[in-house]
């Protein structure tokens, strides 16, 4: 039956469009090698891959249809025609004989071309052989199906790239995890370390604070009160100085209990005025609670750190603070149906530069070298804090402007239970 | 070949005639063909079919074939001298399965050279069955087989098995006897060609990027005078059907039974993406021709025993609906006095002379010639 050229043309059409639909090879293969075998109406065909090992090449089979083809006469017709070992010129030559066409017993047709740096491809029919024209006009579409085939060689080896940088990661990612687990463990020692130092670090300085304060009582001159004064003085900066050290390494060594009782709201409050309005006051600046008017009575939290927590934010407002004023104002909000407590120590002071803003919080920082110089101070007071409040339940924020203040927020849950 | 048939479609017969096949020590395997409109459903058969030995396969079809007769009740159950090898291929409109995988492998090296292919024809990877079939077992045997099913193009159990009476399979039964197969439709070129710019399986989206029945109703309302409405679509689809085009070949027939919502053609059998298709129509000459021209290749093609032998008439259901009254002229074309005569009236049909490649096909007559 003989078709139009233009019939033929839309065959080759739908055989193109079948070609390069997929990224696996075998995949791939199978589409358009049965989109041949359709649409020419033949009864058998297949691919060979060109290999290359030491300069040899050989045609080694990839796919076929049928599937159980090997012992067929006309595929032991077709692999007769393919040499065995080819070197490269051997391999020009065999080149230059493709596309060559055969028949087993005049009732099998075959046609073996070429696929352009990719192999081979055959066809076979029975009922009748291909026209010359139909062969030749193969050759774009076996163009296309080499083209295909390289395209998913190199997914292949794409893919296998991938999973080997995969597997790299993997094995880097283990490496790391575990060293990060042992400078963990390493971290703990350390903390519990300074946990243990520091309390026997302060088990004879408060000896000498003690003593120093009874000292004082004593008749003594002048200048022996003066030195006494600066030993006390000392004695409680360097306990302040271990308190805070201690507390850091409690938190880092996971060893700081948190006990959630119901407290009251305005003795906890009074208690942070108490110990901070003094330092205030010798600052000559104006220092006040605030208090919102639908605040609770009771609150369920752990109030000795909360106090602590409240009191660090004050006292660093009070140190960077030379005029204006320190509030803490006490407020309640609502976010998505949860009811939270917040405590905003707002100042006058110096402000911290935005671009601190993000590692104030970090163990050891401030916000620039010569602010322990001129305040003194740990840099371990707001990194306590943080923990402190994430401990509570809540979390710590801050907002602040060069020059003219900061306010550093504790929101804390309000807990039910 | 022992072959009975009863026409009251009683399931109580149907035992019968069973358990007759059964315990006959002549019959290897069994080959049934039934009607829809017997009724039968799991509950009432399958006892029967469960408790037989034999391998048993089998279909549910709009209508049989027996003799010169074309019966709508009733069965036959052909009891073959040769064992058949069966295998049921479950989930066959399952887009998620690889047949190629699932078909028996050892199957292919058993000695067959006749397959039968008995599909649920309302099933939608038909296509991609035949094709592992085709990649699994090539051209080395003849097949033969079709779509079971109703014309009520409701999925419904319809293939007959030892595991009972299922749906959405195919049964792959191969034996090693002697065949002849011929196929050929009759259908002419109408209009085309047209690019199939969108499909999904059996369903034909869009036409030249336009939705599939605005074509189509375009071209075949022009050609036959009638206009479609609500409820003649298959009374015109029926004489107009598409067709695939391969080299060198008759084209592949697929059958619109149903416009969809978005005014796609639902067909049986898919219709492959980015393929080109023609409008087809044909006559009652042509149509009949073609029956007679797959009688002469199938006898072309047969090389076993002349004197005994029988005659497999696979014919697709809507030719029946097309010739009505001369569709006893198709089977007169078939038939061949003193050579029995079987078949059934399908959703579809299979069918491969060992030379081209194997298709579903629709609209078309398959004659195949058994050996025994």
């Amino acid at each position: 039956m003989q078709l139009s050229v233009e019939h033929n043309h839309l065959l080759f059409y739908e055989i193109a469009m079948a070609i390069g639909g997929s990224l696996d090879l075998r995949r791939m293969l199978k589409e358009s090698v049965s989109t041949y075998l359709k649409k020419l109406n033949c009864s058998a065909g297949g691919v060979f891959m060109l290999t290359e090992d030491n300069g040899q090449y050989r045609y080694e089979p990839v796919f076929s249809i049928p599937r159980a083809f090997e012992s067929h006469p006309v595929y032991q017709s077709v692999n007769a025609h393919i040499p065995d070992c080819l070197d490269v010129e051997s391999l020009a030559d065999f080149r230059k004989t493709l596309p060559l066409s055969d028949d087993v017993d005049g009732t099998s047709f075959y046609h073996l071309m070429e696929l352009k740096d990719f192999g081979l491809l055959y066809i076979s029919r029975r009922s009748e052989d291909l026209d010359p024209y139909i062969v030749k006009s193969l050759m774009p579409l076996n163009n296309k199906l080499a083209r295909g085939c390289l395209s998913c060689l190199q997914n292949e080896q794409l893919s296998q790239y991938q999973s080997h940088l995969e597997e790299q990661v993997n094995q880097r990612t283990s490496e790391l995890v575990v060293a990060k687990e042992q400078a963990d463990a390493a971290n703990c020692s350390k903390s519990e370390f300074l946990a243990n130092m520091s309390h026997e670090i302060r088990t004879p300085l408060n000896s000498i604070i003690g003593f120093g304060e009874l000292l004082l009582e004593e008749n003594l001159t002048e200048v022996q009160m003066d030195y006494v004064k600066i030993i006390e003085n000392s004695g409680i900066h360097l306990l302040e100085l271990i308190n805070d050290i201690l507390d850091f390494s409690k938190i880092e060594a996971n060893k700081l209990d948190i006990e959630i009782i119901k407290c009251d709201l305005d003795k906890l409050l009074s208690r942070v005025k108490q110990i901070s309005s003094l330092k205030a006051e010798v600052k000559k600046l104006e220092f006040c609670v605030n208090l919102c008017p639908d605040l609770p009575t009771h609150i369920l939290t752990d109030s000795t750190r909360l106090i602590q927590c409240l009191v660090n934010l004050v006292n660093n407002a009070v140190k960077f603070t030379e005029e204006g004023h320190v509030y803490l104002n006490v407020s309640m909000e609502d976010r998505d149906g949860q009811a939270y407590i917040r405590f905003d120590v707002e100042d006058t002071g110096v402000g911290i530069p935005a671009d601190k803003q993000d590692t104030i919080f970090d163990s050891f920082t401030q916000a620039d070298g010569s602010t322990s110089r001129k305040f003194g101070g740990t840099g371990l007071g707001l990194t306590i804090t943080k923990k402190l409040a994430i401990l509570l339940g809540g979390h710590i924020t801050l907002c602040s402007d060069v020059n003219r203040g900061s306010t550093f927020s504790i929101i804390l849950p309000m807990r039910t239970s | 070949m022992i072959i009975q048939a009863e026409k009251t479609g009683n399931v109580a017969e149907f035992g019968v005639l069973v358990d007759r096949m059964a315990k006959d020590d002549r019959v290897k395997s069994i080959l049934i063909l039934a009607c829809t409109e017997n009724g039968f459903t799991p509950e009432s058969v399958d006892d029967i079919l469960t408790s037989v030995e034999k391998p048993i396969f089998g279909g549910i079809f709009p209508e049989i074939i027996f003799g010169r007769e074309k019966l709508t009740r009733g069965c036959i159950v052909a009891g073959l001298f040769y064992e058949a090898q069966v295998q049921v291929v479950p989930g066959l409109s399952d887009n998620k399965l690889d047949y190629e995988e699932m078909i028996d492998d050892s199957m292919a090296q058993c000695e067959t050279k006749t397959m039968f292919v008995l599909v649920d024809g309302l099933a939608t990877r038909i296509t991609a069955l035949i094709d592992s079939l085709f990649t699994v077992f090539g051209l080395e045997c003849n097949y033969i087989g079709g779509g079971a099913g109703s014309l009520s193009f409701e999925q419904k159990p319809c293939l007959l098995t030892n595991q009972g009476l299922i749906q959405d399979a195919a049964l792959l039964a191969m034996l090693n006897t002697e065949s002849g197969v011929g196929v050929s439709h009759g259908w002419m070129d109408v209009a085309g060609p047209f690019k199939v710019t969108e499909s999904d399986r059996n369903v034909m989206i869009t036409l030249d990027w336009k939705p599939a029945f605005q074509v189509y109703r375009e071209i075949v309302e022009s050609h036959c005078g009638r206009a479609f409405s609500d409820d003649n679509f298959f009374d015109i689809a029926k004489s107009y059907p598409f067709g695939i085009q391969k080299l060198g070949a008759e084209k592949i027939v697929r059958d619109p039974f149903r416009i969809a919502a978005d005014d796609s053609l639902v067909c049986v059998g898919e219709i492959p993406q980015e393929s080109y298709v023609h409008i087809l129509t044909g006559d009652a000459a042509s149509l009949v021709g073609a029956a007679k021209t797959a009688m002469l290749r199938s006898e072309h093609s047969f090389h076993g025993q002349l004197e005994d032998r029988t005659i497999l008439f696979i014919d697709c259901i809507s030719r029946v609906l097309f010739l009505e009254d001369q569709f006893a002229d198709e089977i007169d074309a078939i038939y061949h006095e003193g050579v029995p005569l079987i078949g059934a009236l399908t959703l579809g049909e299979i069918a491969n002379n060992g030379k081209d490649y194997l298709e579903f096909y629709n609209k078309t007559s398959v004659v195949g010639i058994l050996e025994g």
